[in-house]
């Protein structure tokens, strides 16, 4: 602290931490502590009190729609119309043992309407075979006070009437328009006020829960047919995943956990391309750092940084020219007469692979050659002159030196084909088994839990974290070193 | 020298895996054949670079052209370049301050400031992205710009900082210290001695960070909400299910060229350099 005081000067050294802190703070730290309580919010929509509101906007849409639908009939009934409004004369009691008017002249009379009382038979089978007194009405047919409540798994269904005390309220469609109207307009009311309490009520309670990183672990029936089991089962990824634990059978259904196995695929997938990029980069980079006489080094260090410096989508797109169905390799195979129908290389998995190696595996290349192009080149003369073989100079001089820039070009090659977006999005154009990123994607901003999708993405960045963590610490690296090398 | 012959030759096939689809897309630039193509060839046309600067009716005409919206593609491209505009100052400025602090900072919380600012590089871009949009949602900022602005710079700043840290490590401190004891203040120091030493390093690093700016893609396409940048843009057109017209593979080629020229003279410059020294 002293030395950055009298060498940068009060000010300075304020703006620096100022900086500093901003960008740590503002940028990486909070975000990412954000995007962690999201992970353990419950999503909105589940709490019982969303439940409760969507009750009462569902009642009062159905109040506004029969009021659509009674006023022409109203005015075609003429001096019966001014009926249609009910008055609030309070008839309209819950309970069961009302008289339910099954008549269908009820319909469109609203002078019987006062007497009509929601009955508890209409709303089961036994309703059937009446007569609807409106036309379907989706906010109708839910505005009922035994609306399901959103449950994890293996917790017990709950309904809000009986979880709240709420008098069994429903909307059937045989009763009289303005009957039905009152009881809609009752459980309005009803849920209007339980929607309230409930929200006080979840405000001070703890509205912490794991359930949405469950959805990484959950199970899902996959259905199969016989035939297509038999197929399936063969499988050995299927296998292997059986004896991962990722899928199994339960009561002659197949559960697939399909949010871990794309994960686990994506991660394999990272790992081969990772280990791929490193066995191709190796003898490049010693190539051009010791290989070659500086003077020609430098021309291929060149060729070496165009593509590297090339955007990287346009890299990407290169590849629609080969894969395309009317691409290079499909034009290629059919003008030799070994396929008639386009390969659908797109959908194939090892395309996907294929490019994404293509990517980033010179993000490999530069750390090992920066560290390689250190090294004395005296240190290899002596050690061929002394009789050392050539694999015994890569295994005792050049590989011992290069180790920081291998393990830094493993740790930056690994992370972008683990976070590989555009590679997926662009090649596969969705037409194959998801990357884990495309599925954070897709759960953020498609699913109808956006909640989840921050769940998925806080889990993968601590999951790769902790892979680069055990990586550095098996290869005895430091932080510092991507400074150095990079 | 067997080994060393297929030490060459393996060069060379490297070499050829990576320019080559970059050549085909240059080749089917040329190609009048939508979507691009090399094996079905329809006659040489530069109608895929015209398609910037034609008169909206010839447009209108062509089959292909017509269903590409220029203006938007136009609008895309400012929008990148006004997003690079801020992210390079803003990364430039949080790099030096992080380089500072790394380099000459001897306490123990530097341990933990290396994993805290370097994690954004090690992080996977569409985390990055998806937090910023969270954060700043959670703050009432809707996604556009501005959180594109925020996410990126979040990891871009991370290549100023590792290149100034290096430039910074090899800095002679005597010419500091001597301006200081002839009572030179702080400040000027840093404005007459160490702005200038680090100022090829700043230019090389406001360079990166352009670029990196220019061509994200994972972290932009979580960010951005309803806008659109110059990447995404491409990526939208590549995924086009009706066929990707060739106009891309006319703008990759442009950047091609530009990135060739770029790189080539900046190796001739800098082994002219070296060469004088």
């Amino acid at each position: 602290m002293r030395g950055l005081l009298t060498g940068y000067g009060r000010g300075l050294t304020l703006f620096f931490f100022l900086a500093v802190a901003l960008w740590g703070l503002v940028l990486i730290i909070l975000p990412q502590l954000t995007m962690l309580e999201r992970a353990l919010t419950a999503p909105k929509r589940a709490l019982d009190s969303s439940v409760a509101a969507a009750l009462a906007r569902d009642a009062r849409t159905c109040i506004s729609v029969l009021d659509a639908y009674a006023a022409p009939v109203a005015q075609g009934q003429g001096s019966s119309g001014g009926m249609a409004v009910p008055s609030a004369s309070g008839m309209a009691v819950p309970s069961a043992s009302a008289m339910a008017v099954p008549s269908a002249s009820a319909m469109a009379v609203p002078s019987a309407s006062g007497m009509a009382v929601p009955s508890l038979s209409g709303m089961g089978p036994g309703g059937e075979g009446r007569k609807a007194a409106r036309p379907y009405v989706l906010q109708c047919d839910r505005a009922t006070t035994h609306s399901q409540l959103v449950r994890g798994e293996g917790e017990d269904q709950a309904f809000l009437d009986t979880a709240y005390g709420l008098p069994l309220l429903a909307v059937p469609d045989s009763a009289p328009i303005a009957a039905q109207k009152r009881t809609a307009a009752e459980i309005a009311e009803l849920a209007q006020v339980l929607y309230l309490d409930l929200r006080e009520r979840e405000a001070s309670a703890n509205p912490y829960t794991l359930g949405n990183f469950g959805w990484l672990v959950a199970a899902r029936a996959i259905p199969l047919s016989p035939g297509q089991k038999v197929i399936e089962d063969a499988k050995l990824s299927k296998r292997l995943m059986g004896l991962a634990g990722l899928r199994f059978e339960r009561d002659g259904e197949t559960y697939e956990r399909i949010g871990l196995i794309t994960l686990s695929r994506t991660l394999l997938f990272a790992v081969m391309a990772t280990g791929l990029a490193l066995i191709l980069c190796y003898p490049m980079a010693y190539k051009v750092a010791l290989a070659t006489p500086p003077e020609r080094a430098l021309w291929l260090f060149l060729g070496l940084v165009i593509p590297y410096a090339i955007v990287e989508l346009m890299r990407v797109y290169a590849w629609t020219t080969i894969i395309d169905s009317q691409g290079l390799i499909n034009g290629l195979l059919s003008w030799a007469g070994l396929i008639d129908e386009p390969l659908q290389l797109k959908r194939s998995p090892a395309t996907v692979f294929v490019v994404i190696v293509y990517t980033y595996v010179l993000f490999m290349v530069f750390p090992i050659y920066n560290v390689m192009s250190t090294l004395d080149r005296n240190q290899i003369e002596a050690a061929r002159d002394l009789g050392a073989s050539p694999w015994r100079v890569h295994a005792r001089i050049i590989i011992p030196h290069a180790k920081p820039g291998i393990a830094v070009g493993t740790i930056a090659t690994f992370m972008l084909a683990a976070g590989a977006f555009s590679v997926p999005r662009i090649i596969s154009r969705g037409l194959q088994a998801e990357w884990f990123s495309q599925t954070i994607y897709n759960k953020f901003f498609e699913s109808e839990n956006s909640n989840v999708g921050a769940a998925y993405s806080f889990s993968y960045t601590l999951v790769c974290f902790v892979i680069v963590g055990l990586f550095m610490w098996a290869m005895r690296t430091r932080l510092r070193d991507f400074a150095r090398v990079q | 020298m067997t080994a060393n012959r297929l030490l060459s030759f393996y060069t060379w096939a490297f070499l050829a895996f990576m320019f080559g689809p970059l050549i085909l897309m240059i080749l089917s630039s040329f190609n009048d054949a939508s979507p691009p193509s090399v094996t079905d060839w329809q006659g040489l046309t530069g109608k895929w670079y015209a398609f910037f600067w034609r008169p909206e009716e010839a447009l209108r005409a062509d089959p292909v052209l017509r269903a590409l919206d220029r203006e938007r593609f136009a609008g895309c491209f400012g929008n990148s370049l006004s997003v690079a505009a801020v992210v390079v100052p803003l990364s430039l400025i949080l790099g030096l301050a992080g380089a500072v602090l790394l380099t000459r900072w001897r306490a123990r919380a530097n341990g933990v400031l290396w994993w805290v600012l370097l994690s954004p590089m090690l992080a996977p871009g569409i985390v990055l992205g998806l937090s910023a949009l969270v954060f700043w949602g959670r703050l009432g900022v809707n996604a556009g710009l501005f959180t594109i602005i925020m996410a990126q710079t979040t990891f871009v700043a991370g290549y100023p900082m590792l290149i100034l840290m290096a430039r910074l490590q090899r800095q002679p401190v005597e010419l500091e210290e001597a301006a200081l004891d002839l009572g030179a203040t702080p400040l000027r120091v840093f404005r007459r001695l160490t702005l200038p030493y680090l100022a090829p390093a700043l230019a090389s690093a406001a360079v990166i960070a352009f670029m990196a700016s220019m061509e994200n893609y994972n972290t932009t396409m979580f960010a951005k909400g309803g806008s659109c940048t110059f990447a995404t843009e491409i990526g939208a057109m590549a995924r086009n299910p009706n066929g990707h017209p060739p106009v891309i593979n006319a703008v990759g080629t442009v950047i091609i060229l530009v990135t060739v020229l770029a790189a080539t003279a900046h190796t001739w410059l800098s082994r002219r350099e070296a060469g004088a020294r």
